[in-house]
C-alpha cells in the first residue's frame, strides 16, 4: 500500500471556462476536465489497447507520445481535428459541443499541461534527485533592483516587482483603507473589524496608522485563535481516534490550547517544532506540563483500537506519525517509503525505518495487546510526584486484593456448604413459584429457604429467548419427574464446582503469600482453565458467578452468588475482624492518597528498540537493522549517534538546525500562504520532486534567511509580510494583468478569498453581538472514552464560543463544518479546499442556527434607539460588510422592506439580517 | 450536487433579473459538470444500484447457505482449527451450533432459503446468491470500511462515490449518491465519503441509523425545508440576494467563483422544490405502501427506506444505499436475528417485486449483504464475526437469477469454491455498470487510484 501524502487539491468545481490554473492545479485540471472529456469522446478508438492512428488519447503518456510523434498538441492538430476545420474531423460521428471545444482550446492555449511523467521516468537517477532545489542549502539572495522603487515598502516588494516588471505589468495600486482594515483583521483574527475599530482607523491619519494596526492585531489573543487553527490543520488535530472505535481524546483540548498560546506568545518556531516532538524531554521542571502537552502533536493522530494484528496497528501509528511530522515540518512525503524506496524523492526505505525506530522507541499506547488497546495518558506532573501517586494506587489495589483473598475462600466454602446442597430444594421451590403455587417469599419461608436467592433463581429460569439447551430438561419437568430432575441438576454442577473451588483456593493462597513477601499480588482468577463449553459448566457459571465476572452488559448476579456488600456476613468472626481492620487501613490509604495528577494525550520514552527495515513494508519480513537517524539527503551520511532513548530529542533539535534546508522554507511558505491564499510553493506539504517549484525561489530563501535571523519569530514575519506593498495590493485586476497572470503566480493582485467555516460562524456571532470570547478550557467534550461516545456529536449550535474551541470528531464533523470545507483531520493538511455546492446555500436558506443569528442581528439593529430605518440599514452594512453603505444600497434595502410580500416587518428585517450575512460581500475578503 | 456553471456575466445578470427557473441544467456537458451523465467503458447491464446493507453481519448459515452437517454435529467441538476470532476470550465459546431455522427450496430454481426470509424466498428466482464472499476486516470498523471503500483502515472514496465519478447522475436537482440511515459509528462518514475525489461525489446521508424515521419523513436532508417562510418570501429574498451579489460581482471582474456561489443558491432553490416530492413516500398508492410493509409497525421503517430508494432511483439518482442495523448477534441469535429478518423481509421482497412490475429490475442492480457473516460455532447463544466465508446476493441488472455461486465448507466457516473477495465484488458491481475497474482511475498525488487498488477479478460466471 502506498501511503500518500499531499494536500487535498483545491476543489473549485467551476472550471471549464476558467483560464488556466486559477486555483486549479495543472494535474487537477487535466484529471477533472480534460481527461474525462478525452476518455468519453475519443477513448473508444484512441485508448492504450486500441490505438487508432497510433494514438492513445486517454493517458498522459499516450498524449505525450502523440505530441512527440505528430505534434498533436503543439502543432494544433488536435484543435483542428475537433473543430472539424481540416480534412480530419474528430470525433467523426458528432462534433464536440462548444463548451467542450472551449475547454480543450483553453487547455491547449495554456500549454496543454500534462501530469508529470510516471514513477519510472523520475526514478532514473538517484543522484540527480539530490540536486532538487529544496534540498540545497538556503542562500541569502541579492535583492533585485526595480524600476518602481517609489512603490517599494520593503524587500519583499523588490522580488515581486522585478518579476511583474519583466512581465510588463503595472504595479497594482493599494487597496482602500477600509478594505485593508477588513483584510488584515480577518487575516490575523478571523473576525470582522468592529464599528469602533472602523471609526478609529478611519480617523487615524498618521503615516504609521497601518503599522500600528498590525501591531495591535498581533498583540491580541484573537491572533492565536486564528493562527493556531492554521497549525491545527497541519497537525491534523481532532478529538477522537477515528479509524475503528473513534474513542474520544478527552484531553485533546490541552494541545489545542498549547498551540494557541504558542502563537500568542510568539514562541520561536524552532522551539515550537522541538517541543512538539520532544517536549517531554527538552523542558526543565518548571515547564514540565507545557512540554508534555506539546507532544500531543504526535499523540493525537488517528489510532486504531481493535485492530486484530497488533504489530500492524502499532506500525500504522508510527507511519502516521512519520507522515504528519515529515509533511508538517519538512514538506516531505516520507511515509511513501514504508514499502519501498520513495518513487520520486531521494528517500530510502532505510531512511523511513531509521525514523520508525525513533517512534517505535516511544510510548504510543498504554497497552496495545488484548482485544482493545488502551490509550496512553501522560501524567502532568514531574516524575517523582507521579511515582508517589502511583505507589499509593498500587498499595490500594494490593490492599483490596488482600481483602478479596481472605474473603473469597471462606465465602465460597460457605456457599458450597450451605447453599449448593439445597439446589434440589431451590429448584423444587422455583417450580412451585412458576406454577403459581404462591409468592416466592412465602414459599421460601415455608420451606426454610432464602427468599432473595429463590427470587433470583426463578427469574433466571424463565425462558428469555436465549439459547440455553441445558435448561431443556428443566422445562420438561412434571410434578412426577421434578424430584429426579432436581437431583440431576445437583449432580451436574458437582464436578465444575469442585474444580472452581480449587482454582479459587489456589489463587487466594498464592496472593496472600505474594503480599506477605511484599510482592504485587496476582489479580483474581476469572476463567482461566475454565472453558465454558459443557452444559454443566454453563449452568454452574450462570448460577454461581457475580455479574461483574462476566464481560457482558445486562448480566445479573448468579442466584447463588453472595452479593458483594454482604460477603463479610458469611465468614468466621475472626476473619471478619481481620477484614474490617484491613478495610480501615484501606480507607486510610485512600484518604491520604496524593491527588490524581491531571493527564494529557502525550508520548513518552519507551524501551529503546532496534528497528529493522521491513521488506515491502511487511513487519513479518524484517530485513537489515537500521540505526536511528534522519534522511541522508538532508542530514548527510555521517550523523552522530542518537543518545536519548528514542532519539526524539535529536530529531527536534535537528529540525531547527540552520543547516537543515527544509523547515525554515516550509514554515515561511506556510505563513505566506496563510496570508496570500497560495504559497510561493503551491504544494505546501510537498517540497519534493513532485511538488511545485517556487514561483519566486529567491524570495522564499530571502524570507527563510530572515526568519531564522529574527529568531524564528512568526510575529516578525507577519509584520514584514503585511507591511509590504504586495500585501496591500487591491484585489481587483485589469484585463491585461488577468490575461498574463490568471493564476496570480506573479502576485499581480491580492487574492480575494472566501471566509472559512470558522470565520463564517464567528463573524455571525461577532456581528450580532453574541460571540463569547472566553478562551481556554474545553466544552462539550466528546464525553469520555466510553464506547457510546462515538455517537456524541459536536453540538456547535448550542455554544457561542469561537469555533476553534468546539470539539472535532474525526468520524463525524458537524454539518456546517463539512459543508464549508473544514479539513479532513486524518492527515496533515496545508491548504483547505474551496467548493461551491448547493447544500451550502440550503444551509444558509434554511438552517435554524443561521436563521437565529440573522434574526438576532436584525433585532440588534431594530433595537438601537433613535435611528431611522435608513440609519439602521447603514449600521447593518457597516457591521456586516465593514464599510459604509452606498446611497443606492440603502435605498434598495428600504424598498425591499416596504415591498416585502405580506408586509410583515419583522420577517422583512430578519431577511435583511440574513442578506447581510449571506451575501458575497460578506463572504469574500478583498 | 455541486454546481458548476460557467456562465457569462451578461447571461447571469439577465437570469438574475428574471428570477427562478430559467437556468436549465440540461445543457451542461461532461466537460463542465462533474455530475453530468458520462459514457461507460462498455455497454452497461445496469444503470443504477440499490445496496441493501445489513449492518452488523447477518448469518449466512441461518439464511441462504444451508449446512446439514451443522445440524448433525450440533454442540460438538469445532472439527478444525479456529481462525483468529473477534472475541475468543468470552465464555461459552467454540462449539458448533445448528441453525434455529429450517431451510426449504423455493421457486423454479429450487434455491434454498431459511424460514428467516419467507418473503424474499418468493423472489428467489431473481436472486444471484454469492455464497463464497471473503473479507479482511474482523471488526465492524474495518469491515464496514472495506465493504464501502475497499480498504480496512484508510480514507478512500466509497463505492457510491466511484460510481458517481464514473457515471455521473441523471437528475441534477437531486443528489446522485444517497445513503439512507447509515451507521454513524464504525468508520462513520468515511463509508460514504468521496475522500480525494471532488466533493461533488460525496454521499448525501439521510439521517443515521439512530435517527427516527418519523423525523426523516419530515425532512430527509438537513436544511432542505424552508422554515416559517413561504416560497414567495424566499424567492423575494433570493432575488434581492442576486441583485446584491450581481452588484458586488460587477465591481470584481474575472472571479468566476462569485458567480458560482450565486448559482448555488438557484440550484438549492430548485432542489428544495423538487427533492421534497421525491422524498415523499405518502404519494404512493396504498397498495404500493402495503407491498413494502409500510402499514405494519414491524416493517414500516425499512419499508420506508426501500420505497424511498425506489422513488429516488426512479428519478435518476445513481446509487442508493439502505441500511438495516443491529445484525450483530453475538448472543441471542434466535430471537434477534428473527426480529431483524422480520423487519426487512417484506420490504426487500416488496422492492424486488415493485422494481420488476415497473420494468426497472432489468437495469437496476440490487445488492444485499453485511460486512461479514457469522461463525458456525457458538459464542454463548449467538455467533461471532465471520469474514472467512459469507453470503451476499444480487438481483436484477443482468445477473443470473435463481443462481448460486461459490460455496463454503461443510460448516460454513471458510469460502472454498469461487472465493469472492470484497474487491472482486466491487469489480463485479462496476462491471455490471459498464465500468472497467482497472480503468476507472483518479490521479491523486501522482498516482492513479482505483476502487479495487491492485486487486479485483470480475465474477463473470454470475452475469446473465
Amino acid at each position: 500500500m502506498l501511503y500518500i501524502a499531499m494536500p487535498r487539491l483545491r476543489q473549485v468545481l467551476l472550471c471549464a471556462l476558467l483560464p488556466a490554473g486559477l486555483s486549479l492545479a495543472a494535474d487537477d485540471r487535466f484529471e477533472k476536465i480534460i481527461r474525462p472529456l478525452l476518455v468519453s469522446k475519443c477513448g473508444s478508438c484512441h485508448n492504450p489497447q486500441v490505438k487508432t492512428g497510433g494514438m492513445d488519447l486517454t493517458t498522459p503518456e499516450g498524449l505525450r507520445t502523440a505530441d512527440r510523434e505528430v505534434g498533436l498538441l503543439t502543432s494544433g492538430l488536435l484543435m483542428n481535428a475537433v473543430r472539424w476545420q481540416g480534412k480530419v474531423k474528430m470525433p467523426p460521428s458528432k462534433q464536440l459541443a462548444p463548451a467542450e471545444l472551449e475547454s480543450l482550446d483553453s487547455w491547449v492555449r495554456d500549454g496543454a499541461t500534462l501530469p508529470a511523467a510516471g514513477a519510472t521516468a523520475a526514478a532514473g537517477n538517484w543522484k540527480e534527485r539530490y540536486t532538487h532545489w529544496s534540498f540545497q542549502p538556503i542562500r541569502k539572495p541579492d535583492v533585485p533592483e526595480v524600476k518602481n522603487a517609489a512603490r517599494v515598502r520593503n524587500d519583499i516588494d523588490r522580488f515581486l516587482f522585478s518579476k511583474l516588471e519583466r512581465a510588463g505589468l503595472a504595479i497594482p495600486g493599494d487597496a482602500e483603507k477600509l478594505v485593508l482594515l477588513r483584510r488584515a483583521t480577518y487575516d490575523l483574527h478571523g473576525l470582522p473589524p468592529s464599528v469602533e475599530e472602523i471609526h478609529s482607523f478611519l480617523a487615524d491619519e498618521a503615516p504609521d496608522a497601518y503599522e500600528r494596526l498590525i501591531d495591535r492585531l498581533l498583540a491580541s489573543p484573537r491572533y492565536g485563535e486564528r493562527w493556531g487553527r492554521h497549525w491545527l490543520d497541519t497537525a491534523r488535530f481532532a478529538e477522537t481516534t477515528g479509524i475503528d472505535e473513534n474513542q474520544a481524546y478527552r484531553e485533546a483540548w490541552r494541545y489545542r490550547e498549547y498551540v494557541i498560546d504558542a502563537f500568542n506568545r510568539d514562541l520561536p518556531y524552532n522551539r515550537f517544532m522541538l517541543e512538539q516532538v520532544a517536549g517531554d524531554i527538552c523542558v526543565d521542571r518548571s515547564d514540565y506540563v507545557r512540554g508534555r502537552i506539546a507532544t500531543g502533536f504526535l499523540a493525537l493522530g488517528p489510532k486504531a483500537i481493535v485492530e486484530q494484528d497488533k504489530t500492524k496497528q502499532l506500525y500504522d501509528v508510527i507511519d502516521e506519525q512519520i507522515d504528519t511530522t515529515s509533511k508538517a515540518f519538512l514538506g516531505l512525503t516520507i511515509s511513501c517509503a514504508r514499502c519501498h524506496d520513495h518513487k520520486f524523492d531521494p528517500i530510502t526505505a532505510e531512511d523511513y525505518y531509521a525514523l520508525a525506530s525513533i517512534f517505535r522507541s516511544t510510548k504510543l499506547y498504554d497497552t496495545i495487546e488484548g482485544r482493545s488497546s488502551t490509550l496512553y495518558f501522560a501524567p502532568l506532573a514531574p516524575d517523582d510526584v507521579y511515582q508517589k501517586f502511583k505507589r499509593r494506587q498500587d498499595e490500594i489495589a494490593a490492599k483490596q486484593l488482600q481483602i478479596e483473598a481472605i474473603l473469597e475462600p471462606e465465602v465460597t466454602a460457605y456457599v458450597y456448604r450451605e447453599i449448593h446442597p439445597k439446589l434440589p430444594d431451590y429448584l423444587k421451590a422455583a417450580y412451585a413459584v412458576e406454577k403459581q403455587k404462591g409468592f416466592a417469599s412465602d414459599i421460601a419461608k415455608e420451606r426454610k429457604l432464602d427468599a432473595a436467592i429463590l427470587e433470583k433463581l426463578v427469574k433466571y429460569l424463565k425462558p428469555d429467548g436465549s439459547f440455553r439447551p441445558f435448561l431443556t430438561k428443566w422445562y420438561s419437568a412434571t410434578p412426577e419427574t421434578l424430584p429426579q430432575i432436581a437431583q440431576e441438576y445437583a449432580a451436574m454442577i458437582a464436578e465444575p464446582a469442585a474444580r472452581w473451588r480449587g482454582i479459587v483456593d489456589n489463587w487466594a493462597a498464592g496472593a496472600l503469600k505474594e503480599i506477605a513477601a511484599g510482592k504485587k499480588p496476582t489479580p483474581q482468577v476469572r476463567f482461566e482453565g475454565f472453558a465454558f463449553t459443557k452444559e454443566s459448566e454453563r449452568f454452574f457459571g450462570d448460577i454461581s458467578f457475580l455479574a461483574k465476572t462476566f464481560n457482558e452488559k445486562d448480566r445479573e448476579d448468579g442466584a447463588f452468588a453472595i452479593p458483594e456488600k454482604d460477603r463479610k456476613r458469611y465468614v468466621r468472626p475472626e476473619t471478619r475482624a481481620k477484614v474490617e481492620a484491613l478495610e480501615k487501613e484501606l480507607a486510610e490509604l485512600k484518604k491520604t492518597a496524593p491527588p490524581r495528577p491531571p493527564v494529557a494525550h502525550a508520548v513518552n520514552e519507551d524501551e529503546p528498540f532496534n528497528q529493522r527495515v521491513f521488506i515491502r513494508g511487511n513487519h513479518a519480513n524484517p530485513g537489515k537493522p537500521v540505526a536511528k537517524r534522519f534522511p541522508v539527503v538532508l542530514a548527510g551520511e555521517n550523523q552522530p549517534a542518537v543518545r536519548s532513548v528514542s532519539g526524539r530529542l535529536e530529531l527536534g533539535q535537528w529540525l531547527g538546525e540552520v543547516s537543515n534546508p527544509l523547515p525554515a522554507r516550509v514554515a515561511v511558505n506556510r505563513i505566506w500562504q496563510w496570508h496570500f491564499g497560495e504559497g510561493l510553493v503551491r504544494t505546501p506539504d510537498n517540497f519534493g520532486l513532485r511538488g511545485e517549484a517556487p514561483t519566486h525561489p529567491e524570495l522564499l530563501d530571502y524570507l527563510a534567511t530572515r526568519f531564522v535571523a529574527q529568531g524564528w519569530s512568526m510575529k516578525q514575519m507577519h509584520k514584514l509580510i503585511m507591511t509590504s506593498s504586495a500585501y496591500r495590493f487591491a484585489s481587483t485586476t485589469s484585463k491585461e494583468a488577468w490575461e498574463k497572470d490568471p493564476a496570480n503566480r506573479l502576485w499581480s493582485r491580492f487574492s480575494r478569498r472566501r471566509l472559512s467555516a470558522e470565520e463564517m460562524r464567528d463573524s455571525w456571532l461577532a456581528i450580532n453581538g453574541k460571540l463569547d470570547l472566553r478562551m481556554g478550557s474545553f466544552l462539550d467534550p466528546v464525553a469520555g472514552t466510553r464506547t457510546d461516545a462515538r455517537r456524541g456529536r459536536t453540538k456547535m449550535d448550542e455554544h457561542f464560543r469561537r469555533t476553534v474551541y468546539l470539539p472535532v470528531d474525526r468520524n463525524g464533523l458537524a454539518t456546517p463544518m463539512v459543508l464549508f470545507d473544514f479539513v479532513d483531520s486524518t492527515t496533515a493538511t496545508g491548504q483547505r479546499g474551496e467548493t461551491y455546492i448547493a447544500p451550502q446555500a440550503l444551509y444558509l436558506m434554511n438552517n435554524d442556527f443561521f436563521q437565529q443569528q440573522a434574526a438576532a442581528f436584525a433585532k440588534r439593529l431594530r433595537d438601537t434607539p433613535d435611528l431611522t430605518d435608513a440609519q439602521r440599514i447603514e449600521q447593518g452594512i457597516l457591521r456586516a460588510w465593514g464599510r459604509p453603505a452606498s446611497e443606492e444600497e440603502t435605498k434598495q434595502f428600504l424598498e425591499f422592506l416596504t415591498k416585502y410580500p405580506n408586509g410583515n416587518q419583522e420577517a422583512a428585517w430578519n431577511t435583511v439580517g440574513r442578506l447581510l450575512l449571506e451575501s458575497n460581500t460578506f463572504f469574500y475578503v478583498d | 450536487m455541486s454546481i458548476n456553471r460557467p456562465l457569462s456575466r451578461r447571461h447571469l445578470l439577465r437570469n438574475a433579473a428574471c428570477g427562478f427557473g430559467t437556468l436549465g441544467l440540461t445543457s451542461l456537458l461532461a466537460a463542465e459538470n462533474p455530475l453530468a451523465p458520462k459514457a461507460t467503458h462498455f455497454a452497461p447491464r445496469a444503470k443504477r444500484v440499490i445496496f441493501l446493507f445489513m449492518s452488523g453481519g447477518p448469518s449466512h448459515i441461518d439464511s441462504f447457505d444451508p449446512k446439514p452437517k451443522l445440524d448433525r454435529d450440533h454442540l460438538k467441538p469445532l472439527p478444525f482449527k479456529m481462525e483468529q476470532q473477534f472475541q475468543p476470550t468470552l465464555d461459552y465459546f467454540g462449539n458448533l451450533m445448528k441453525s434455529p431455522w429450517s431451510f426449504k427450496n423455493y421457486g423454479q430454481s429450487g434455491l434454498p432459503v431459511s424460514s428467516l426470509f419467507p418473503e424474499v424466498a418468493q423472489c428467489v428466482d431473481d436472486l444471484c446468491v454469492i455464497r463464497s464472499m471473503v473479507a479482511d476486516g474482523l471488526d465492524h470498523g474495518g469491515a464496514l470500511l472495506q465493504m464501502h471503500t475497499g480498504t480496512v483502515n484508510l480514507t478512500r472514496p466509497s463505492l457510491g462515490s466511484w460510481t458517481l465519478y464514473g457515471l455521473g447522475t441523471e437528475n441534477q436537482n437531486l443528489p446522485g449518491f444517497v445513503t439512507i440511515r447509515p451507521h454513524a459509528g464504525h468508520s462513520g462518514a468515511r463509508n460514504w465519503s468521496s475522500a480525494f475525489l471532488p466533493s461533488s461525489y460525496q454521499g448525501t446521508p439521510i439521517g443515521t441509523s439512530r435517527t427516527p424515521v418519523a423525523e426523516l419523513r419530515k425532512e430527509a436532508i438537513e436544511n432542505l425545508l424552508a422554515r416559517g417562510r413561504t416560497t414567495q418570501e424566499q424567492r423575494y429574498e433570493l432575488d434581492m440576494l442576486a441583485k446584491l451579489d450581481a452588484r458586488h460581482a460587477s465591481q470584481r471582474q474575472f472571479d468566476e467563483r462569485l458567480e458560482s456561489r450565486i448559482q448555488s443558491f438557484e440550484l438549492a432553490f430548485r432542489m428544495q422544490a423538487e427533492a421534497p416530492e421525491a422524498f415523499d413516500v405518502e404519494r404512493e398508492s396504498e397498495a404500493t405502501k402495503s407491498l413494502y410493509g409500510l402499514n405494519d409497525a414491524k416493517t414500516a421503517d425499512f419499508g420506508w427506506q426501500c420505497l424511498l430508494a425506489r422513488r429516488l432511483v426512479e428519478r435518476g439518482v445513481r446509487f442508493v444505499q439502505c441500511t438495516a442495523d443491529d445484525w450483530d448477534q453475538h448472543t441471542e441469535l434466535a430471537r434477534l436475528h428473527a426480529k431483524n429478518a422480520n423487519s426487512v423481509d417484506k420490504p426487500i421482497a416488496g422492492l424486488l417485486k415493485d422494481l420488476k412490475s415497473r420494468g426497472m429490475l432489468n437495469d437496476t442492480l440490487v445488492v444485499w449483504g453485511g460486512e461479514f457473516g457469522r461463525t458456525p460455532f457458538m459464542e454463548r447463544d449467538g455467533r461471532d464475526h465471520n469474514p472467512y466465508g459469507f453470503t451476499m446476493w444480487m438481483a436484477g441488472g443482468g445477473v443470473k437469477g435463481g443462481f448460486a455461486y461459490g460455496a463454503t465448507d461443510d460448516y460454513g466457516y471458510h469460502a472454498v469454491e469461487n472465493r469472492t473477495h470484497v474487491h472482486d465484488l466491487h469489480a463485479t458491481i462496476l462491471h455490471i455498470l459498464g465500468l472497467d475497474h482497472t480503468r476507472l482511475t483518479y490521479r491523486y498525488n501522482g498516482r492513479d487510484f482505483r476502487l479495487t487498488d491492485v486487486h479485483g477479478v470480475v465474477a463473470k460466471d454470475i452475469l446473465a
